[in-house]
């Protein structure tokens, strides 16, 4: 009787503290609107107490935010004009001094409590929240699945070689999102492919590779700095990656491609064995078409059985051996694991490629 | 203990914060004393936070022991009592401040969630059920232990600045030598108290 008693008080006590707790937090939430003014354009109204991220993507602006609004991938990063909450320990780790200064914050941090003056890059201002069916899915190599989607409605994605898209993806208790590269031809607005890597225990490549065709899902972008212009697709092109950083690498061969190769192209591809390699065969046959597109495939560790007879050793000491013509007017876009992405730059540097014309996309799993 | 009603608050105060301090000589608290030490400003922000949490909790549980846990023979309970209250005040204060005074908010920061599970708070309401003291002198022991604490804390994120500057041997690392650090800070406070009680 006494134990029961006893329980029936903690669970008493227990459910008081919950309901003063949820009912604070429902009393003491900041309610109303505010003026959210982006680039100097007119006000439009926000609801207050939300941090700036949603409050943004609430008056139609998506910014990329790879970690899911945590405040650790900096890539929500913004100038607050007027009308900022005070910068947080997390914005400290990520934004430099001069940076912060200069009044750069990250959205997912800035907390809207009074009107509020931003200054959104243009970059970032094109990119739309879509929806998307799988038409497709190909299995490309060992847990890599190439994946076609079609754009529902009238939606279109704009979208340069090279950029990439975010997934957005909902767990009973929160809305994931991850980024991903676009891997097929800019020149299609209406549809869009991603290869994607299976990751053990990974949340949202798990859910891509499980998709059935038919099954829609949500996207925001294009995002991304790393991309081919116009201009650099009359120069000689380097590009490098590292397993399914080919992903935006892909997307910019096939841009030159449609324009039949017009300067020397290289694509170093490195991979852990055969079955990590993708599109080898296809790449095979357009360097046989094309006498400007060299194929340059690498295993650092390829099985017995494989029987393969190209190049050994990581990527960077494959493009150390390489002699490559008029290196100095090229532009390099490498895409792969941080470390790398490193010593890729830096053989490319000790080539004689200035450093402002390598082109880098970190790929690393958040 | 009995005495302990009698002891005047100004000694209760002296002694929580200087000569029984929480960190130095309970050796409560000491994960975010090494941790937040490193810079003086964020060590002040987690001093005030620490001061004031102690101070609400405190009351709260003195409240919950001698009206709810107490007349029921429940005292054995006040371990997941005072966890609990400490849990949802934490929580209440987080929302009250964000809610009135953003700025304040903004200074405490990531710090009010941590301490929740600081064990100087925790250890204080235990002190002060343990001992018998009153609400009133309850009080004074929490906020005299709070700002032991910060003192504490402050000290030695002024001493560390030093240590950026001067060689540390190398293998006293981060921890060695807050550790240090911090057990001469104790002998120090010791010396104070005798100061005071004439025992020298």
């Amino acid at each position: 009787m006494q134990a029961l008693l006893v329980i029936l008080i903690i669970n008493a006590f227990v459910l008081i503290l919950c309901a003063l707790v949820a009912f604070s937090g429902q009393l003491l939430r900041q309610s109303g609107d505010a003026d959210l003014v982006v680039n100097k354009e007119s006000a439009r109204k926000v609801g207050c107490g939300q941090s700036l991220l949603p409050a943004l993507a609430e008056a139609g602006i998506f910014l990329p935010a790879a970690c899911g609004g945590k405040g650790t991938c900096g890539r929500c990063e913004i100038k607050v004009i007027a009308g900022g909450s005070s910068v947080t320990p997390m914005e400290t780790i990520i934004l430099e001094p001069q940076r912060l200064q200069s009044l750069a914050r990250l959205a997912c941090q800035v907390k809207v409590r009074q009107n509020i003056e931003v200054e959104v890059p243009a970059g970032l201002l094109a990119a739309k929240f879509l929806w998307a069916r799988l038409e497709s899915a190909q299995v490309v190599a060992e847990e890599i699945k190439t994946l076609q989607f079609n754009i529902e409605d009238d939606g279109e994605l704009d979208f340069k070689p090279g950029q990439y898209i975010q997934i957005f993806y909902q767990m009973p208790w929160e809305r994931v999102l991850r980024a991903y590269s676009i891997s097929s031809s800019a020149s299609t607005k209406k549809s869009f492919s991603l290869d994607i890597q299976r990751i053990s225990g990974g949340l949202v490549s798990n859910y891509l590779h499980q998709l059935q065709p038919g099954d829609q899902i949500e996207v925001s972008g294009p995002f991304g700095e790393m991309y081919l212009t116009d201009e650099q697709a009359n120069c000689p092109i380097i590009l490098v990656a590292g397993g399914v950083g080919l992903a935006p690498l892909r997307a910019i061969l096939e841009k030159l491609r449609e324009l039949n190769f017009p300067q020397p192209v290289w694509l170093f591809h490195g991979a852990r064995s055969r079955k990590n390699l993708y599109c080898e065969k296809y790449f095979h046959e357009l360097a046989q078409r094309y006498a400007s597109f060299k194929y340059l495939p690498a295993l650092s560790n390829p099985m017995l059985e494989e029987g393969w007879v190209g190049s050994r050793g990581l990527i960077h000491e494959l493009l150390e051996q390489q002699t490559l013509t008029g290196v100095s007017e090229a532009v390099a876009f490498v895409c792969g694991p941080s470390p790398m992405m490193q010593a890729v730059t830096k053989v490319l540097v000790a080539k004689g490629l200035a450093s402002d014309r390598i082109l880098t996309d970190p790929f690393d799993f958040s | 203990m009995e005495n302990a009603i009698q002891i005047p608050l100004l000694t209760l105060l002296f002694s929580a914060a200087i000569s029984e301090n929480v960190a130095l000589y309970y050796f409560l608290g000491i994960c975010p004393l090494i941790s937040i030490s490193a810079d003086l400003k964020a060590s002040f922000n987690m001093g005030l936070t620490v001061s004031l949490v102690m101070l609400i909790t405190t009351a709260a549980n003195w409240a919950i022991y001698h009206l709810l846990l107490q007349p029921m023979e429940l005292e054995y309970l006040q371990l997941l009592f005072f966890v609990l209250i400490i849990a949802a005040t934490v929580q209440l204060l987080e929302l009250f401040l964000d809610r009135f005074f953003p700025s304040i908010y903004e200074v405490f920061g990531i710090f009010l969630p941590l301490i929740t599970v600081n064990c100087a708070i925790l250890g204080v309401s235990m002190f002060a059920v343990l001992r018998e003291y009153s609400l009133i002198q309850s009080l004074v022991f929490a906020a005299g232990s709070g700002m032991g604490w910060c003192l504490v804390i402050c000290i030695i994120a002024s001493v560390r600045r030093r240590i950026n500057i001067d060689a540390v041997p190398v293998h006293l690392g981060k921890t060695g030598i807050t550790m240090l650090i911090a057990a001469v800070i104790a002998l120090a406070f010791s010396g104070v108290s005798e100061l005071m009680s004439g025992g020298f």
